[in-house]
């Protein structure tokens, strides 16, 4: 089923529209969730949070790109997920991840603003982001985009899994250049 | 800056560069679509495809419809394969005289759970997707049938082909900003079944879905047509090939 039409459910107030989200994407959300979350339980938990979220916020939301729509709810509750676990000292992959996005932040003991709000990074990600080549760029937001494992990437491109752990770090440093070049840190 | 903060900002990447990841997964399949043909046969194997397999189905209240698993595959063969496993008798060529060409085919397991969460019923269903050399597209899904409560829905038009009757529908909607106040037109237009007014979108869109439906005795099919550009004649025609 065609995204125009199971929003259209949504916005309809089908419970059909549950069942063709779940149909469609479900694998999807799970993969993201499950390489992010340390357990099954918590990764489906997060996925049917998915899509209660969805049913709630559709309508107002008419998201033109359902996929994406889905992908960044599942993102956002895994991270909210993680910073419950990180208490608990349970963070699994997700964990990893973190700490290798953690080397992309310039030193931070400088003392100019070291925030941001999301939307401005998100513009700096984007620009960075386009001055990679398409298969770079796939490699990177297929690790921090949708949380895949350096062998999950390497199966998926036809690479080995060093070559991949070697051009994430490489991406990550020219990541943090940016960074720095952008005034983020000194 | 936290780590996750970084994380969380990934969310605003542009559709553009995710849709870059799309595209890579669709080459995947067609480039290792060989070793996925032996796992899908080996499912196939197993499961009864296309009749309800467990329980007591006749008696079943089916609250809800899962479906746990699902494949892709390109190769029209695969097709041929599980429609023979599924014993469906009907003709799904791999092109259809009104040009529309075979692409690929999902398999998908459904669950169906009752009032209280226990599992009643499981069945296999097969969709088929065809493309013409308009970029035209069609699905074709087809499942046992569920005896489920009549489409109130009055066909646009029908046809009756080899002694089946084939219905073809026109799902409405208007996508509409919020708070937007529909005329007393509107409201009238909403009465009736298929129209439907949506809230969320930008600006007044109108849309329209068409549906070629018929069932047998065992099975339900459904060609979806999800611009309703296509000519019904064009959807007809199809129906006719596939029903011996």
């Amino acid at each position: 089923m065609e995204d125009t039409q199971i929003v259209a459910l949504y916005i309809s107030r089908s419970e059909g529209a549950i069942w063709e989200t779940e149909k469609k994407y479900g694998s999807y959300l799970k993969t993201i969730a499950g390489n992010l979350l340390p357990s099954t339980e918590d990764a489906e938990e997060i996925v049917n949070d998915v899509y209660l979220a969805a049913w709630d916020t559709i309508p107002p939301k008419h998201p033109s790109i359902l996929k994406f729509y889905l992908s960044r709810i599942v993102r956002n509750l895994c991270f909210k997920r993680l910073d419950y676990l990180a208490a608990q000292k349970r963070q699994g992959n997700g964990a990893v991840l973190l700490s290798e996005l953690e080397e992309c932040i310039p030193d931070k003991s400088g003392d100019v603003e070291q925030t941001m709000e999301a939307k401005e990074l998100g513009k700096l990600l984007n620009c960075f982001l386009g001055t990679l080549d398409v298969s770079d760029r796939r490699i990177f937001l297929s690790r921090y985009y949708e949380a895949m494992t350096a062998p999950q990437i390497a199966e998926k491109y036809g690479y080995s899994t060093r070559q991949v752990k070697y051009r994430l770090e490489k991406l990550r440093m020219e990541l943090k250049r940016t960074m720095e070049k952008e005034g983020i840190c000194p | 800056m936290k780590a996750t903060e970084l994380a969380k900002a990934f969310n605003e990447i542009d559709d553009a560069y995710l849709a870059e990841l799309d595209t890579s997964e669709k080459e995947r399949i067609t480039m290792k679509n060989r070793k996925k043909f032996s796992r899908i046969l080996i499912a196939a194997a197993v499961i009864c495809l296309l009749s309800i397999t467990a329980f007591a189905a006749e008696q079943a209240r089916v609250n809800s419809l899962v479906v746990k698993d699902k494949a892709y595959n390109e190769n029209y063969e695969v097709l041929k394969r599980e429609m023979e496993k599924g014993g469906l008798d009907v003709n799904l060529p791999e092109q259809f005289t009104t040009g529309f060409r075979f692409q690929e085919v999902r398999t998908g397991e459904v669950e169906g759970t009752d009032d209280a969460g226990n599992l009643v019923m499981t069945f296999r269903e097969l969709t088929a997707y065809y493309r013409n050399d308009n970029g035209q597209q069609v699905s074709l899904r087809m499942q046992p049938n569920l005896a489920e409560e009549g489409d109130t829905r009055t066909p646009t038009a029908s046809k009756t082909v080899g002694g089946v009757t084939v219905n073809y529908y026109v799902d409405h909607y208007k996508f509409v900003p919020d708070g937007y106040e529909p005329s007393e037109e509107e409201q009238q237009w909403m009465q009736q079944p298929g129209n439907y007014l949506s809230y969320g979108s930008d600006e007044v869109v109108e849309s329209a879905f068409a549906f070629l439906n018929w069932k047998t005795a065992e099975n339900d099919f459904s060609i979806a047509d999800m611009t309703a550009a296509i000519n019904p004649d064009v959807l007809f025609a199809m129906a006719e090939e596939i029903i011996k």
